[in-house]
């Protein structure tokens, strides 16, 4: 039994966590966010560099052919920075998926290039309604009914649905089922939209640990600084409280998403149920950390210029992905009792 | 990282459930005790805590030179957990606080005579911080020492000792230093309970179960019975407590009765129709059963933090305290809520639904968010420890 991760998952953790100290800061994001696709081509291209974006490629692909047990400490890096590029879609729910149903020709099309920056992928499963960066994808992965297609982006019609995150921009995909984009059908290929499924609700659950984090330390920053009434804010039970509550919930929801990781990495029977008490636990935790950062700022923190939105929206866009805390709370239920 | 129990530790399990097996006996194991289920009240279950004692299990995370086995606190969490889910009486205070206590602070003198003891489990403790006017704020305790001779007069009260009516000896903390700032004047002492002065009278409580006040009335303690240094007492206890936010609350039970809320929503029907279909029932039990994932989790990480021999992390067992206390009490409402009518019925009655267990566990865990540091205290701990926030007292 071993609950803590090896020097070398914290190491690398560590290497990302410097990188988005220096090149994504809020300036940065607040940069992307006013771009025209959301997000950033250089820095994509140096994370390739990092091997954060083929991190799930095998290495006979050019990626570092690691874990989810890795995957969760950059992703909850990559939330507490905002990172506005498409890490979810591409590294930790399209690569996998064409590593696991893609044929050889397409994982040596697409893996490549994926590990080297070079290809973002968009993944439309049946029950998710819109499909993030997918004006930035060059190759969707979409689900219809017990099949599975990759299919390019100029052989769709992508609908902009404006959503609250200037980076995570979101569309409706119209297309056509055809013979030539065929991934997987039958079993395989609703075996392979569960396992995506999960692994968009860990690494969003992921990285809403590290937008929580990110919003807690703003928080806690500002209780340490604002004086009223003569003395810090921080130093107030009412408002110390809240914040080591939101703490808490942050704290609690992190094992549960290891633990999720794990289930995912090692494809234990109970990862559906592994995984939704993640999400549901995280996506509370995230709304939590939302608004009690937002109390502790006061009227500051609801200004455009203040950065706490760029947190917030993310916390609750990422909050509502992959099944809100409502939806995974229902899996759970069925696993837990089950119907009669 | 894995979340799997190695083969030694899963073999460790299976000997200890073996061993709970050939000592099962209905006057020791009662989980209707609830949390007071892990005190050594009775000659029985003290003969059953010697056995473990004989086994070597009382000293599995002690130095080797006073009789322990120098392994990981994983063993003692595994056994402490196996013991807590049957409701039997646990590795304690005396292992724990006394013990542990003694071993880093303690004379060689103190560490002769009660070391071995207590893992033969020959002596069973009461620990006295609480007074009249010290609940959360227990710095301010005003149990007065007096120099007098080789020794200490002690005059005062303590209150909410549990175990004063059975144990030997009591672990107490008196005010040695009135000038010196309330952290910096206390003193901890080992005082047998039979000694003359001393007065211990009950306090019956909402849970059935006995707690105790006790008088001192110039009761005198040797200088050999200092724990440590004079004045140093309240650092001792700090330490102490962080240990026992994590001891005190194990998770098993709040399993065993997530277990008995489930088995009743997926068996029982209310106005003929099945509990399994009532969406908000199912909706309070998903909640539920991921919280227990969570606490189990939460407890696995502290376990790790504090099996490389170091002291155990002070957040984390306010973090877990806070939560799993909370939890138990949120359970101990829906099981309330979803027995419907007869959840009022009293524990062992033959119709009451989940056997009575919702009544007294609803009844019993109303304390648990108090004792060991309330709530509100342990918000101030994670506030001020790990957020870095200003003290406000």
């Amino acid at each position: 039994m071993r609950f803590a991760f090896t020097e070398d998952q914290l190491l690398f953790r560590t290497t990302v966590r410097e990188f988005l100290e220096k090149e994504c800061t809020p300036a940065d994001v607040r940069a992307a966010w006013a771009s025209a696709s959301g997000w950033s081509t250089e820095r994509w291209a140096k994370l390739a560099t990092l091997g954060v974006t083929g991190l799930t490629v095998p290495e006979d692909h050019g990626g570092l052919g690691m874990d989810e047990l890795v995957l969760v400490l950059v992703l909850e890096e990559s939330g507490r920075a905002a990172l506005p590029e498409p890490i979810v879609a591409t590294t930790a729910v399209g690569a996998p998926l064409l590593r696991d149903v893609g044929s050889e020709d397409l994982r040596e099309r697409w893996l490549g290039a994926v590990s080297a920056g070079r290809a973002v992928l968009g993944v439309g499963l049946a029950s998710l309604p819109y499909v993030d960066h997918a004006a930035s994808a060059d190759l969707l992965l979409l689900q219809r009914g017990d099949e599975l297609h990759a299919v390019p982006r100029d052989e769709v019609t992508l609908v902009a649905q404006p959503a609250l995150d200037g980076a995570r921009r979101l569309a409706t995909v119209e297309w056509e089922p055809g013979a030539a984009t065929r991934l997987a059908t039958g079993e395989r290929a609703v075996w392979a939209a569960e396992y995506a499924f999960d692994r968009g609700a860990l690494a969003t659950a992921a990285q809403l640990l590290g937008v929580s984090q990110q919003l807690i330390t703003m928080a806690v920053e500002h209780a340490r600084h604002r004086v009223q009434f003569g003395q810090p804010i921080g130093a107030f039970q009412a408002v110390k409280h809240m914040l080591a509550d939101a703490l808490l919930q942050l704290e609690l929801a992190r094992p549960v998403v290891y633990r999720a990781a794990y289930s995912v990495a090692r494809a234990v029977p109970e990862r559906p149920l592994d995984v939704s008490m993640a999400k549901a636990f995280a996506s509370d935790a995230a709304t939590l950390a939302c608004r009690v950062a937002l109390q502790t700022h006061g009227a500051i923190g609801y200004t455009w210029e203040h950065d706490l939105h760029l947190w917030m929206k993310r916390g609750w866009a990422l909050a509502a992905a992959w099944g809100d805390a409502a939806w995974h709370r229902a899996r759970v239920g069925a696993a837990v009792v089950p119907a009669s | 990282m894995d979340f799997e129990l190695s083969p030694e530790q899963v073999a460790f399990r299976e000997e200890v459930e073996r061993f709970l097996d050939e000592n099962d006996d209905p006057e020791v194991f009662d989980v209707t005790r609830e949390n007071m289920a892990q005190i050594v009240d009775t000659p029985k279950k003290r003969e059953f805590m010697r056995k473990v004692g004989d086994r070597g299990w009382l000293g599995i995370t002690w130095p080797k030179e006073w009789g322990g086995q120098e392994s990981d606190g994983v063993y003692e969490y595994l056994l402490n957990e196996a013991l807590a889910r049957r409701g039997g009486p646990q590795i304690g205070k005396g292992v724990g606080i006394i013990g542990k206590t003694i071993l880093a602070h303690g004379s060689e003198r103190l560490k002769r005579e009660f070391l071995p003891k207590i893992l033969r489990n020959e002596v069973e403790f009461a620990v006295g911080y609480s007074e009249p006017d010290a609940g959360s704020d227990a710095a301010s305790m005003k149990l007065r020492a007096t120099r007098d001779g080789d020794g200490w007069r002690l005059n005062g009260q303590k209150t909410w000792t549990t175990s004063a009516h059975f144990a030997e000896w009591y672990w107490v903390g008196a005010r040695t230093d009135p000038d010196a700032p309330k952290h910096r004047g206390i003193t901890l002492f080992l005082v047998p309970l039979d000694q003359p002065g001393i007065t211990i009278n009950p306090i019956w409580t909402m849970g059935d179960e006995r707690t105790n006040d006790v008088f001192f009335d110039e009761v005198w303690v040797s200088d050999d019975y200092v724990v440590g240094e004079v004045n140093r007492g309240f650092q001792y206890i700090s330490e102490a407590l962080d240990l026992e936010r994590f001891t005190m609350f194990t998770f098993s039970p709040i399993e065993q009765r997530m277990d008995v809320l489930r088995e009743y929503v997926a068996t029982e029907t209310r106005d003929d129709q099945p509990l399994a279909d009532d969406p908000v029932v199912r909706h309070d039990v998903a909640r539920l059963a991921t919280d227990c994932e969570v606490a189990r989790v939460l407890g696995l990480r502290f376990v790790a933090k504090s099996m490389k021999g170091g002291a155990p992390p002070t957040t984390e067992a306010s973090e877990y305290k806070l939560f799993a206390t909370e939890l138990s009490k949120r359970l101990a409402n829906a099981s309330m809520d979803i027995g419907g009518p007869g959840s009022q019925l009293r524990v062992k009655t033959e119709d009451a639904p989940m056997a009575g267990r919702a009544e007294s566990t609803y009844r019993y865990t109303v304390i648990d968010t108090i004792g060991g540091g309330a709530s509100e205290i342990q918000k101030n701990i994670i506030a001020r420890r790990k957020l870095g926030l200003p003290k406000n007292f």
